[in-house]
């Protein structure tokens, strides 16, 4: 096959991809349900007074955080998944499959049913605890299921069942979901079908630092991951052959991987789909299989679809915006199928 | 002789819980000789990979244990034997997107630091393994894309980068076409004798160990493993014993296996070279015991790039083999 991508090319692709990223994220505080005047939102965002109380509310306590929730939430999603399908070495893998999404999904639909039921009022109307529980809920939810994969990981240390194990977790979780929404009241089984949508819009700029400084701290101990990942792809014997520990790597890449899901799940719900595509594109973009390259640009293609899809989600003449979820499977699967038949390289499960 | 490896009453198998452990065969003492190749030998099944395993350390011996350069397996870290012992295994790498260049850089990763940042002599000891098995024109291409046989030479190329004095194969002709396996032999022989390297690789093709490894280690399920040149075990019985299958006969004057035949149909062939081996071989294959007896009823020479066949009084002439063996095969069935 020809070589695609020459290494004089790639340092231009990754340019140019900061440059989209750069631009989509100006895009999405310039446009969003609401008309305002690109004068404005210069204004606004430069400080200069005689502005609008209600533009200059929209645009930096609203459209701020939300992209860059969705700027980090699409890069850390972006590099899990990477992660994920290098560590189990399987192409479908995802974030979710741990089950960390599935445990967030727990701790939240249990929080809505002790709100309802316990304190007989529903979850909605309790405005104090509201986004803030909500979080905590989900990100313990999620913590309890990576804590039980890194204790079995540590059993078994062996990738394969730790994937099944994985995935029988996230079952288990999801039908005790299912349970817990059965007897739970009509509003809050609704006000979790909301959480289970999506939403980059929940960080508030109070809570943004923490998003953004938990997302990097993962980002960055992903990159020191680097020249395992690269390792893994060979298959463990190569891998320990080549002096890497194997378990301690699998548990590395676990808690990391785990820690990122957590996080963004707690803050925006289990968005699905840029953790499976965003490699792919990133891979058949670069052709190649070398992480220290697929790390930074999976970070940079991840933001940029996150982004592409909350600008989408706001377009004006909505009211209010489209649920995120729908929206990265509706704009990402297309692209994804594109790609493929673009970059025949990218060719089947080896039989 | 020095060696390398040194197996001390070895015991390997598998052991399930609660269960007497199961030896693939019984405990054994073997060295692993400095310079040459060495070949481990057996019928599949017989436990081979699980040998090559233990002795990588992967694998963790049932008894016994092993010594490497004079000191126990069990005392070298991971980083350590990631210098001293490189393997190439039959695993498929599945990657899509892997390059070969990756590959063989991946043999240096022991010697980079965190970030894996190849030097100048990195890159140069990358370049030159492979070159010396002959794949620096694959450097650019995707790895999936190659055939067995370029699999194989860059897991090599992979393996020399990795710049250990010992390299272990499993299985590495099992996938090669016949001439792709005189060419990775003729590249391991190369390897012992111009860059000094201790060669171990695992093979169930009697017919290519004998013809290419320095010294063998004869394994058979449940038989105590047998070591030695392999001139030395042909002559010993040795070869037959431990491939023993119903039905076959070992040659030992060719080296080889052949069909028992029922031996009345005899023939005498004298005819020399290249064509009376061809020859030869062709009336083996039709069921004739062929010698130089030139008292046999059929005599088949050679001369004047004509076949002939003597029978009693009648002499025909044949241009080719197959028109020969066709007129015999027209005798027999009158």
């Amino acid at each position: 096959m020809k070589n695609t991508v020459s290494n004089t090319a790639k340092p231009l692709i990754f340019a140019w991809l900061v440059g989209l990223m750069l631009l989509l994220f100006v895009l999405n505080l310039f446009f969003g349900s609401v008309i305002i005047p690109v004068v404005d939102v210069f204004r606004v965002l430069f400080g200069e007074g005689s502005t609008n109380q209600t533009e200059s509310l929209i645009i930096l306590n609203f459209r701020l955080p939300q992209t860059f929730t969705a700027l980090f939430a699409g890069a850390a999603l972006a590099v899990a998944g990477l992660m994920m399908q290098t560590l189990f070495r399987n192409p479908l893998a995802d974030p979710s499959i741990l089950g960390i999404s599935s445990g967030a999904g727990l701790g939240v639909a249990l929080l809505l049913f002790f709100t309802g039921n316990v304190s007989s009022q529903t979850f909605a109307s309790v405005d104090i605890i509201s986004h803030l529980g909500l979080n905590m809920a989900a990100f313990l939810g999620a913590l309890a299921v990576l804590m039980l994969i890194l204790f079995i990981s540590n059993k078994l240390g062996n990738a394969v069942s730790l994937l099944i194990v994985g995935i029988m977790i996230a079952y288990v979780a999801g039908a005790l979901v299912g349970l817990v929404k059965y007897f739970s009241r009509k509003e809050d089984v609704y006000a979790f079908a909301l959480w289970g949508l999506g939403s980059f819009s929940n960080v508030g700029n109070s809570q943004l630092p923490v998003f953004i400084i938990s997302i990097s701290v993962g980002l960055v101990l992903s990159i020191l991951m680097m020249k395992s990942l690269n390792l893994l792809l060979l298959g463990d014997r190569y891998a320990a052959n080549l002096g890497l520990n194997i378990k301690l790597s699998t548990i590395y890449i676990v808690i990391i991987t785990g820690f990122l899901t957590a996080v963004v799940t707690a803050y925006a719900g289990p968005i699905a789909f840029i953790g499976l595509a965003v490699p792919h594109l990133a891979r058949s973009l670069f052709s190649t299989a070398d992480h220290k390259i697929l790390l930074p640009s999976t970070m940079i293609l991840g933001a940029c679809l996150a982004l592409f899809c909350n600008l989408v989600a706001r377009l004006p003449g909505f009211d209010g915006s489209l649920p995120i979820n729908a929206v990265t499977s509706l704009i990402g699967a297309p692209i994804v199928i594109w790609f493929i038949f673009k970059h025949r390289n990218f060719t089947t499960l080896e039989s | 002789m020095k060696s390398l490896i040194e197996c001390h009453s070895l015991g390997i198998g598998y052991k399930q819980k609660a269960e007497e452990p199961h030896l693939l065969f019984p405990t054994f003492d073997i060295q692993l000789y400095e310079g040459e190749l060495t070949a481990l030998v057996g019928p599949n099944g017989a436990g081979k990979t699980s040998l090559i395993k233990t002795i990588s350390g992967n694998l963790t011996p049932l008894s016994g244990w092993i010594t490497l350069f004079n000191k126990t397996l069990k005392s070298y870290s991971t980083a350590e034997l990631a210098t001293i012992i490189s393997i190439v295994l039959t695993d498929r790498i599945l990657d899509q997107h892997i390059k070969v260049y990756d590959v063989v850089a991946t043999g240096r990763y022991p010697y980079t630091g965190f970030w894996a940042t190849l030097n100048q002599n990195d890159k140069s000891v990358i370049q030159k393994s492979l070159e010396m098995v002959g794949a620096e024109e694959l450097s650019d291409r995707t790895f999936v894309t190659l055939s067995d046989g370029e699999r194989q030479k860059v897991m090599i190329a992979k393996a020399l980068a990795q710049d250990t004095p010992i390299i272990l194969l499993d299985e590495p002709a099992a996938f090669l076409d016949y001439p792709s396996k005189i060419e990775l032999m003729h590249l391991l022989q190369n390897l012992v004798k111009k860059h000094h390297k201790t060669i171990l690789y695992s093979s169930h093709d009697l017919d290519l160990v004998l013809r290419s490894a320095d010294r063998l280690w004869l394994v058979a399920s449940r038989k105590p493993i047998a070591t030695g040149i392999p001139e030395q075990l042909v002559l010993d019985g040795l070869i037959e014993d431990y491939f023993a299958i119903t039905g076959l006969h070992f040659d030992a004057a060719l080296g080889q296996f052949i069909l028992p035949t029922a031996g009345i149909k005899k023939i005498c062939v004298s005819a020399n070279g290249i064509t009376g081996i061809w020859l030869r071989r062709a009336l083996e294959r039709k069921g004739w015991t062929v010698n130089t007896n030139e008292n046999e009823a059929f005599v088949i020479k050679f001369g004047n790039n004509n076949y002939i066949l003597e029978n009693g009084q009648t002499v025909v002439h044949f241009a080719n083999i197959e028109s020969l063996i066709t007129e015999l095969d027209r005798y027999e069935n009158n």
